[in-house]
Parts: C-alpha cells; sequence; structure tokens
C-alpha cells in the first residue's frame, strides 16, 4: 500500500515540475491558473494540492527555472504571472526527453500505450 | 470568517501563515498571491451559480491543508537554521513515537542540532564561549589553589590524626617547647601513638664544586614513624640514632638526591659532606614528604645536648604527634591540659602561665591563607555569576531572534518542555565548550598562580588540574549552563504563538523580557560593584602599606644569608672572627658605604624573643611583660640600613670581646621600659643571670611584616652569642645588585666552603614581606577588572536591544519635536537607573560582605566611604559609556522609517 503511494508521489513530484513548466512555456500564467489547466487538461486525473502548488513555485522561480511577476492588468486586481525562463528552457527539453525515454521504455515492457505503434 | 472582499482573504491568510515568520515583502507577496487564489476560486464559484456560503466553502477547499502548505513553505522560505529547526523537531516526533531508547538518541539530535546552531553563529558562539572560559576559567583556578591548599589531604597516612602540640604562652599564643617538657607529655600522656620533636638547621653541602646551602631538619628519630612516612631508597631512622657516636646518619628528599646526586641509586650506604662532617646516607623519602614545609631537603636526627636535657626554660623545638587511632582532637587536647596545670604547679619557675595547645597538621598549614582564598573564592564565584548573566543575555537576545523557529516548532507539535529542553541542551552545551575553554585559561592561570603565590602558599607547589579541578569544572559547567539557559528557555518556550503573530516583525518585545534583561544587567553591575569595593579596599590597604614607615632606608642595600657550620665554627668567637674577617673585606670594596650584620632583617615572621628586667624596678610576673626581640647585629648595621642613632653611641670594637655587656635598645624599648625616657647608662637583665649595661637608643623597625606594631627591641654585639646564621647587609653607593659577585667571592676568600643565599636587595625584602597582600589585591583587581569589564558589555547589550526595542517609540518622539539631544538623554537616563539601582543593590551587598575580609585589610574599615564612592562614580562612568554608542544610535533614527518599522 504504501509502496505504491510512494511511487505516485514520486511521479507526481517528478511530472509537477515539468507540467507547470510546460504550462508557462508560451505564455506567462497566475497560480490560480496553473492549478486549474492542470486539473481540466488533465480531466482531473492530475490535481495539485494549492499546499504542493506555490510552494513548488516558489522552489523553481529559486532555482531559476520560472520567473514570477506582477502584473496589473487595467480592470483587474493585481496578479503574479509566472513564464518560463532560458534557463526553465533547457530543464524542461532534458525533462521532456527524460519522460518521453521513459515512456518509451515502459511501453516496450509493459505495453501501456493505447495507440498501435509503429515499431 | 472569510467574507467575499479580498481584504478579508488576506486576513484570513496572514494569520495561517504567520507562525511560519516570515515578516518582510515576502511574506506579504505570498499572502497576497495565496489570497488572490482563493478569491479567484471563490469568483469562479459564484460565477457557476453557487451560493455565498457555497462559494466559500468551495474556495477554501482548495487549501485543505493548511498545516502540508506551511511545512512545504518553511521548506521553501526558510534559511538553512530555521530548517534545521524543522529537522531536529521531525527528529524528535519520530524519537517520541519510538519511546525508550530514543531519549538518547534524541539527546544526540538536540546536541547536533546545537553544535550548527552555534556554528551558524559564529559571532554570538565566540562572544559567549569567550565570557564563559573567563568566569569557568577563573573559578577552575581559584578552586585549583584551593583544591592543592585547603582541600586536598596532606599526603600522609590519615593525616586528619597528625597534630602539632605547643606550649601554650602566657601573653596568649603558642611557642615552642622544651626538652624536659617534651620528655613529661612523651611519659605522661597516652593519646598519642608518639611526639616528635624536629629544629630547622641549615646544611652546607658540596654541588659541582660549588659549596650550596641546603634545608635540614634535625628530627628525632620517630619523626617518619608519626608522619607515617616510608622511604623510597634505603631506610628511615632508628631508634637510638639520635645518641652521640650515631647521629651521622642523613635521610634526603628525593628533590636534593636528584638535584645533587643525579638519583644515583647507590647512594644508600654511602658517605656525604655535610657542613664539614661525613654523614651516610640512610634512606631517600619520596617527593610528597614535605614536612615540615616543602622546603625541607634533607633530615638528620635531633640529638638533645645535656644543657637542652636540663634547661625547661629553654624552648627551641616544634613538635608533630598523631593520635591514637579512636583519639579525638578534644580528648587529646583535654589529657594534655592536664599534664600542662600539672607541670605549672610542679614547676611554677618557669611553667606559670603556660600550657598546652594542640593544632591539626593540616589546620595549620592553611590558616593564615585560608580567609584569603575563601574571598578569592567567592570573587570568582562572582564573576562567574556575571559572566553567566551575560551569557543568559546573550541567549534571550537570540531567543527573541529564534522565535520564528520556536513558533514553527510549537505548530509542528513542540510542547513546552521540549523547547526548554533543547534550549537548555544548547546552553549546556555552550557552557560544556566554555568550560573546555575555561580549563585551558585555568591551567595557564595556575602556572602563574604557582608562581606568584609561591612564597605564600604553603603547598603552592601542589596547586595543579587534577582530578577534582576537572570534576569541578565539568558540575560548574552543567551549573552554568542550567543557570543561562534556564530564563531565557522559559521565557521563549512560554511565549504566546498568538502573541508572536501580533508582534510580526518586532519579535521578542514584551515587556516581560525587556524587563529580565534589565533586571539582569542590574545585577551584573551589583555583582561588579560588590568586586569593586572589595578590590578597591584591598589597594587602598595595600598603598596604606607601601606607606608604613619601615624605619629603614633600602635604597641601595644589599642583603645576603650566611650560615656557619657548627662543625667548623662551634663557638661564637670562631663565628665571630668569620663575620668580622668578611665585614673588613667587604666595607673596604670600591662602591661599598657601609656593611654590617643582624642575625634576622626586619620583617621576617618569625623572631626570637624574650622578655627583660630593668635594674632597679621589681621584676614583673612572667608572662605579665611585654616581649622584646633579641638580636645580634654589627655597628655597620644600622649604618647600611640608615636606622638613626637617637642617643649614645652604636656597638665598639671594644663591645666584641666576649666579656663585654653592652647592648643597644631600640626607641619602643625605651618608651616601654624606661618612664623617664632615660635608657644610657642604665642596667637591664635579658634572659640570661648578667647585667647588660644600654649604651646606646636607635630608631624603631617593623621586626614582624608592616601591618605588625614595631616591638622593644635589644641588639646584642654579633659577637656575643653564635647565632645559626648572619645576614650581610651592604649599603653600596649605586645599584646593589652590582655588589653581589663581589661580597661573594670576598665570602668565599674567607672560607671557600661557605655557601650565600637569598641574595635580596632590601626593597626586595619589603616586597616579598606584603607579597601577600600584593597578590590579594592583584588577584581581586583582576576579578573585578573581568566583573567590570562583563557588566559593562551586559548594559551595552541591554541598552542596545532596548534602543532597537523602541525604535518606533523613538521615531514617535522625534516626529513630535524631539531633539537628537533629548533622545541622547532619554537613553542614557534609561541606562544610568539601571545602573543606579544595580550600584545600590551592589553597595549593600558589599557592605555586609567586606565584613569577612577585615583580616585582609590594613589601615581601611570594609565600610571605607571613600572607596565606595569611588568605584560607583569609576562603574557609573563605564556604565554611561557604554549606554552611549546605543544611544547615539539612537538619535540617527530616521522617524519615518521608523514609523514604517512594523
Amino acid at each position: 500500500m504504501s509502496d505504491s503511494r510512494i511511487l505516485d508521489r514520486e511521479l507526481k513530484k517528478g511530472s509537477a515540475e515539468m507540467l507547470i513548466m510546460a504550462l508557462v512555456e508560451d505564455r506567462a500564467r497566475h497560480g490560480y491558473e496553473i492549478a486549474k489547466l492542470i486539473g481540466d487538461r488533465s480531466e482531473g486525473v492530475l490535481q495539485f494540492h494549492t499546499a504542493s502548488l506555490y510552494p513548488l513555485l516558489y522552489r523553481m522561480e529559486k532555482r531559476g527555472w520560472i520567473k514570477g511577476q506582477w502584473v496589473e492588468k487595467a480592470g483587474q486586481r493585481r496578479r503574479r504571472y509566472y513564464r518560463l525562463t532560458a534557463a526553465g528552457q533547457k530543464v524542461l527539453a532534458a525533462q521532456r526527453n527524460t519522460w518521453q525515454e521513459f515512456f518509451a521504455a515502459l511501453d516496450r515492457v509493459a505495453r501501456i500505450t493505447t495507440e498501435p505503434g509503429d515499431a | 470568517m472569510p467574507e467575499g472582499a479580498k481584504g478579508e482573504w488576506v486576513r484570513f491568510v496572514r494569520v495561517r501563515l504567520a507562525p511560519l515568520g516570515l515578516g518582510g515583502t515576502r511574506e506579504a507577496e505570498i499572502v497576497e498571491e495565496l489570497a488572490e487564489h482563493l478569491e479567484a476560486a471563490y469568483e469562479d464559484a459564484l460565477a457557476l451559480g453557487r451560493s455565498e456560503d457555497e462559494a466559500r466553502h468551495e474556495a477554501l477547499a482548495q487549501f485543505p491543508d493548511w498545516r502540508l502548505l506551511e511545512c512545504e513553505l518553511s521548506r521553501t522560505e526558510h534559511t538553512a537554521v530555521t530548517r534545521l529547526a524543522a529537522r531536529a523537531e521531525g527528529a524528535f516526533s519520530h524519537a517520541s513515537r519510538n519511546g525508550g531508547g530514543a531519549v538518547l538518541e534524541q539527546l544526540f539530535k538536540d546536541l547536533g542540532y546545537g553544535f550548527r546552531m552555534l556554528r551558524r553563529r559564529p559571532g554570538f558562539t565566540a562572544v559567549a564561549l569567550l565570557t564563559l572560559a573567563l568566569g569557568i576559567g577563573a573559578n577552575s583556578a581559584i578552586f585549583s589553589v584551593v583544591n592543592a591548599v585547603l582541600l586536598r589531604p596532606l599526603p600522609y597516612p590519615e593525616p586528619e590524626r597528625l597534630v602539632s602540640v605547643y606550649e601554650s604562652l602566657p601573653q596568649g599564643g603558642t611557642g615552642s617547647v622544651s626538652v624536659p617538657n617534651l620528655m613529661d607529655w612523651r611519659a605522661q600522656s597516652d593519646v598519642f601513638t608518639g611526639i616528635a620533636a624536629y629544629q630547622y638547621g641549615d646544611f652546607n653541602l658540596q654541588e659541582q664544586q660549588q659549596p650550596v646551602r641546603a634545608v635540614g631538619v634535625y628530627v628525632s628519630p620517630n619523626f617518619f614513624d608519626v608522619l607515617g612516612a616510608t622511604p623510597e631508597a634505603g631506610r628511615a631512622f632508628l631508634e637510638g640514632e639520635d645518641t652521640d657516636g650515631r647521629q651521622r646518619v642523613v635521610v634526603l628528599s628525593d628533590k636534593l638526591w636528584r638535584r645533587a646526586y643525579g638519583a644515583d641509586a647507590g647512594l644508600v650506604g654511602r658517605d656525604i659532606p655535610l657542613g664539614g662532617e661525613k654523614y651516610t646516607v640512610v634512606g631517600v623519602m619520596p617527593p610528597s614528604v614535605q614536612f615540615p614545609s616543602p622546603s625541607v631537603e634533607l633530615w638528620v636526627p635531633l640529638v638533645f645536648s645535656d644543657a637542652q636535657r636540663a634547661s625547661r626554660g629553654q624552648h627551641a623545638f616544634n613538635t608533630v604527634a598523631r593520635l591514637k587511632p579512636g583519639v579525638s582532637l578534644e580528648q587529646a587536647q583535654e589529657q594534655m591540659s592536664t599534664i600542662g596545670r600539672i607541670l605549672e604547679q610542679q614547676y611554677p619557675a618557669q611553667q606559670e602561665g603556660r600550657g598546652v595547645t594542640l593544632n591539626l597538621v593540616q589546620e595549620e598549614a592553611v590558616q593564615y591563607v585560608r580567609p584569603a582564598l575563601l574571598i578569592l573564592l567567592g570573587a570568582v564565584g562572582f564573576v562567574l555569576l556575571i559572566a553567566c548573566t551575560n551569557v543568559a543575555n546573550l541567549l534571550l537576545a537570540r531567543a527573541a531572534a529564534r522565535r520564528k523557529e520556536v513558533a514553527i516548532r510549537s505548530a509542528l507539535g513542540a510542547g513546552r518542555w521540549r523547547l526548554v529542553r533543547q534550549f537548555l541542551t544548547e546552553s549546556v552545551l555552550l557552557s560544556f565548550l566554555g568550560g573546555a575553554a575555561g580549563l585551558v585559561v585555568a591551567s595557564w592561570a595556575v602556572r602563574a598562580l604557582s608562581t606568584l603565590a609561591a612564597s605564600y602558599l604553603a603547598r603552592a607547589g601542589e596547586v595543579s588540574l587534577d582530578w577534582r579541578v576537572v570534576a569541578f569544572t565539568t558540575a560548574l559547567s552543567v551549573i552554568t549552563g542550567v543557570v543561562a539557559g534556564l530564563a531565557p528557555a522559559l521565557h521563549v518556550s512560554r511565549a504566546d504563538v498568538q502573541e508572536t503573530l501580533k508582534e510580526s516583525g518586532n519579535a521578542g518585545s514584551s515587556a516581560r523580557g525587556t524587563w529580565m534583561r534589565s533586571g539582569l544587567a542590574v545585577a551584573e553591575v551589583a555583582s561588579a560593584l560588590v568586586l569593586l569595593v572589595g578590590a578597591g579596599l584591598l589597594v587602598k590597604s595595600f598603598v596604606r602599606l607601601q606607606s608604613v614607615e619601615t624605619g629603614v632606608r633600602p635604597e641601595n642595600v644589599l642583603t645576603m644569608r650566611v650560615s656557619l657550620p657548627a662543625a667548623r665554627y662551634d663557638t661564637a668567637q670562631k663565628a665571630g672572627l668569620f663575620y668580622r674577617e668578611v665585614l673588613e673585606r667587604v666595607s673596604a670594596l670600591p662602591g661599598v658605604e657601609a656593611a654590617g650584620v643582624i642575625n634576622l632583617l626586619p620583617l621576617q615572621r618569625y623572631g626570637t624573643n624574650g622578655e627583660i628586667q630593668v635594674e632597679g624596678h621589681d621584676p614583673l610576673p612572667p608572662g605579665r611583660v611585654p616581649l622584646t626581640e633579641y638580636r645580634l647585629a654589627s655597628a655597620g648595621y644600622f649604618k647600611a640600613l640608615g636606622i638613626p642613632l637617637l642617643s649614645g653611641r652604636l656597638f665598639e670594637p671594644g663591645d666584641e670581646r666576649d666579656t663585654a655587656r653592652n647592648v643597644v635598645v631600640s626607641q619602643t624599648l625605651v618608651r616601654t621600659f624606661f618612664p623617664d625616657g632615660v635608657a644610657v647608662g642604665k642596667r637591664i637583665k635579658a634572659g640570661g643571670p648578667d647585667w647588660l649595661t644600654v649604651v646606646g637608643v636607635v630608631g624603631d623597625v617593623r621586626q614582624s611584616g608592616l601591618t605588625q606594631p614595631s616591638r622593644p627591641e635589644l641588639f646584642f654585639p654579633y659577637t656575643a652569642y653564635r647565632g645559626d646564621g648572619m645576614t650581610l647587609v651592604v649599603k653600596g653607593a649605586g645599584d646593589p645588585a652590582d655588589l653581589t659577585a663581589a661580597v661573594r667571592k670576598e665570602v668565599q676568600a674567607v672560607d671557600p666552603n661557605q655557601p650565600v643565599y637569598n641574595v635580596r636587595t632590601m626593597q626586595e625584602v619589603i616586597d616579598l614581606s606584603i607579597s601577600n597582600s600584593r597578590l590579594n589585591m592583584t588577584l581581586l583587581s583582576i576579578f573585578a577588572g573581568l566583573a567590570t569589564l562583563l557588566a559593562v558589555v551586559g548594559i551595552y547589550s541591554v541598552m542596545s536591544y532596548l534602543v532597537t526595542q523602541h525604535t518606533r517609540e523613538i521615531g514617535i518622539r522625534m516626529a513630535l519635536g524631539a531633539s537628537p539631544s533629548n533622545i541622547l538623554r532619554l537613553v542614557i537616563g534609561q541606562g544610568l537607573l539601571l545602573t543606579a539601582a544595580g550600584i545600590g543593590l551592589g553597595a549593600l551587598a558589599a557592605f555586609g560582605l567586606t565584613r569577612l575580609m577585615s583580616s585582609l585589610l590594613y589601615g581601611v574599615a570594609g565600610t571605607d566611604p571613600a572607596t565606595y564612592v569611588l568605584v560607583s562614580a569609576l562603574l557609573l562612568l563605564v556604565a554611561l559609556a557604554a549606554c552611549y554608542i546605543p544611544a547615539r544610535r539612537a538619535t540617527k533614527v530616521d522617524p519615518l522609517v521608523a514609523l514604517r518599522y512594523e
């Protein structure tokens, strides 16, 4: 029981950083938006506790992968928007690569993809 | 409960995050961002048609676990220090679940945590360690002296059974015993296993072809049995070796055996030359055997002469006896008193007013130094108290800064006791490190002390850091750690988390903290004042002592001791010839203005004295006559030391014939015994049957120390008796030390086997006589200085703290128009108020405590107002300086910044 939970946590931890970076790759987003997008796009499978999201954002910001900035748009409240930095871009590319290799390996061993593979 | 308005969400989040104590803009940003999140969720829910309550509920569901958020945020946001705290707390929760052996594991974790905390604050750690090292080191050093001198038993079996037996004197006090009395004591008492007699003597040895003098003791054959001392080589004395013909045997001290004979194992059984005779070495005593004093180098049998055996009035011997097992000192004293009374009745002429007094040897060795040592121990105790207070203050300041950490830890479930324990572990760790550093300080101090105190403490050579000192230091460290850490630990752990939150950035500013710190500062000032008063009184005593009229003019005067061996110089005549020739030769040396001899210099701890009777006056009953000091001197002695001739004349060559009966007396003797003030030409008797004619009156000198008044003094010509030894007194035209070699050469020209020793200038002799006072004064002054320094640091830190804490108040005052000088006055005024309170308390304490040191004072009362006023003013002045720096900082407060401070 606890083994599977640990795996779960590790997976999420490893993937969460990549998810966030992917979401802010093209445009800056604020925390609430990021949380919602992750929940919506994964159809509820990936759900962050806000308790984890913000500390994670701060940590990534400290590492220099993303950059947060207060933005005041007309007619809106001040919000903090995060965007991907150049350093973050490299990390994201590397992580995507790793995950791709990981998925490929999983697929070769356990055949987890639903679509027929071309190999 | 939060409402829709964003401000409410902000407040809601802030309260929840406050325990993290992030502070400042960072906290504000996080609070705003999270509130924004809640607000957005709330609005989205409203947009979906939820009711306000439902919307609020959905928004709150975004943060189901604030504890988790706190944890995560603290990991992300906090500095390494607070992360450590969180980690330690984690360790604790883990340990408490395990129970049992977890206590030790937890202690190690706490220690590890404590170490890391200390390493991360090198400034704090250095100041605290230095303070503790000085405080504990001073205590360990003084304790090691107390240990060696007062506590460590004498190195003989059952030393508590060793007693000295004296004849008690009609004038009070104790004196040596005569042979017939000793024999009667031995015969009539049954409380001792034995009574041994001894008498000091000087011996000349040959060392590397040079004559040297050795301190020897004549002892009765049972001496070592009584002590319980066993030789490390050979044997002790045998019964019967105190009879003529068998007495040429010697037992060497380990010191002499090593120094003069290279620890030659084959020495026992061989003959060595000693004072012109051959003595057979029969044994060597181990280094611990140093009776009756550490200076003793050899022991030879004591042979009573027929004259000594016959004379009950000739009191010349010291004794040491061993109580029989089970016999108490009181029982022995009772029996000996009875014997004393019987002897008094049997021999009223010699024994009237005389009894018997027993003292424990162990007590006797230390009775003169005990008060000084205890006072010094008390003084260093005060120093440690101040050091403790300072460290407590530092810890309080640290604790205030660590409230964030404490808040996190209590948020994470640490109980109060748990926090107290962590803080105490840290402060005890600190004081242990301080104690270790203190031992290093102490080992230096002990080395310095044993040199300084060598002339003063009977057992100074034994002063060392033994296991007792280490145990003492360890215990002291634990106590110090607990005392210094308890107040801060309790203070912080009591702090209300809510309180901490409301205070926001201004951590640790509760009124209680302020009171505690102020109280500590007051205590420090009070303790410092007590020590300053003590030191001040000793300094004043010392100054008084130095201005005491010695009666001599020590400038350019050199002194050195010569002891003539009885074997070669067995008569007063032979000795007299030797001294006369030496004096003639020395007087002829260039640069010598006057030269003389005296058997005892002024300012010696011992003397030879007796009673005199004036012709024409009825003799007073024995014991009612003031004692007169007897001396043997040459005329040159008075000239060399500048002792004025007041009337009559000094000795002339004709007085030196052994048939002459002329004496010189001191002014005090004239005042005491000749009411009309005229003594020259009068006749007196002094211990002997012959009438002596007073030919001259000279000025008084202090015979037995600057604190002791001059006694009546009677000078015989140096040729009248054969003394044990004489001191040459040489007045030079320039630096007397330059004369040493020349004078020594002249002595050895007269007798090449004759060593000279105790070579000192007269000024050194005077300084030596007050070296105890100097040592006490120096040590207490050092401690008082240390105490003052620590107290000033304490005041400074409290005032700095108060200024920081009242920045806002100061800002408001300045905004309302207070000038910098007003602020300066305000802050300094507060500092001085604390100082004044401390001085007041300290003065009261000093008033009570200095009474204990009256025996160390000379010419000044323990309540001397001038001293109190002076040291108070001094303390006030340095406190003023300590307040000035923070006060200056306060005047630099920018009102705008101060108002925004929170």
